[in-house]
């Protein structure tokens, strides 16, 4: 396991995908998505095969607790508003595999989480939950805000670049709240954020769809 | 033989109406219209279809533009289908031929 730790780690230090990102694409679309950040680090590869769910292997990687979950992955957009000049989601994504303490046996893991937003051209929130549980490591809870704005409107097929203040909480970081500033750029069907934590933390994060 | 050949000239006499058959474009207003990197979907959608000729999204509008081929057989129930597949919702389609 030590190997496979290892290789996992390397990994999801090359990338960047943010979690935030929309989880679910379009229908017949695949999407990789990388997220780093002081706590944790994770990739999945998605296949959208309807617009109301998606599903992937996700590899994520608790830095703070030293342990590792790997399999699959599925997320269900349980609603979208479509609103005239805004839109808001609901989603709800879960996955279960193997967890492994570096240099341990691997065991059953999982995790769960909800996570909804709201924005329109000019400002987004986003709000999200989540569990992750390895059998006999380690139970985590995590939430997170994010509310940002566009300093300026962009038009289709130019740069898009979004600034973001964040908050979240880590039971596996000893509860701290913990605050980040996040600027997130996107071109056409790539998406990249880069931040920083209020304890100096890097947060790298990307999105590609294809 | 008569038929056939009856048959062969009715193909050519229609022959010219289809080549002249007007390119159509079309608007389509969309709710939930506000983002670039999720209104891709729209396009990779449309663009599957062959008598799709382009796509335009106007974010400012909250509309897309379509500029279908000449002889287009894309009905508005089709096209809201697209539409509500790539996941948004049709609020009007308006079409305007031109030759």
């Amino acid at each position: 396991m030590r190997t496979a730790t290892a290789a996992l780690a390397a990994a999801l230090a090359l990338g960047a995908g943010p979690a935030p990102a929309r989880p679910v694409s379009w229908p017949g679309g695949w999407t990789a998505i990388q997220d780093w950040n002081p706590d944790m680090g994770s990739v999945l590869l998605h296949y959208t095969p309807s617009r109301h769910w998606s599903a992937g292997l996700a590899a994520r990687r608790m830095r703070e607790g030293d342990w590792t979950l790997v399999g699959p992955q599925a997320t269900w957009l349980v609603h979208r508003w479509n609103l005239p000049a805004a839109q808001a989601n609901l989603y709800v994504s879960g996955g279960a595999g193997a967890a492994w303490r570096d240099g341990g046996q691997a065991r059953p893991g999982g995790f769960a989480r909800v996570q909804g937003d709201w924005e329109n051209r000019r400002l987004m929130v986003m709000g999200m939950a989540e569990l992750s549980h390895g059998d006999g490591i380690e139970t985590v809870d995590m939430q997170m805000l994010r509310a940002g704005f566009a300093p300026f409107v962009a038009g289709y097929g130019a740069v898009h670049l979004w600034l973001f203040g964040q908050l979240r909480r880590d039971s596996a970081a000893r509860n701290r709240v913990e605050p980040a500033f996040v600027a997130r750029a996107f071109h056409r069907t790539v998406m990249l954020e880069a931040g920083v934590t209020g304890t100096g933390g890097v947060i790298l994060n990307s999105t590609f769809r294809f | 033989m008569r038929s056939i050949l009856v048959a062969a000239a009715l193909a050519l006499l229609s022959a010219p109406a289809v080549l002249a058959a007007p390119a159509q474009r079309v608007a389509v207003r969309v709710n939930g219209l506000v983002c670039d990197f999720c209104a891709r979907s729209i396009e990779a959608l449309l663009k599957r279809r062959e008598d799709v000729e382009r796509v335009h999204v106007d974010l400012d509008r909250g509309e897309v533009h379509l500029a279908l081929r000449p002889g287009s057989t894309l009905t508005d129930p089709e096209l809201a289908k697209l539409i509500t597949d790539s996941g948004y919702a049709v609020a009007a389609i308006r079409r305007e031929d031109r030759p």
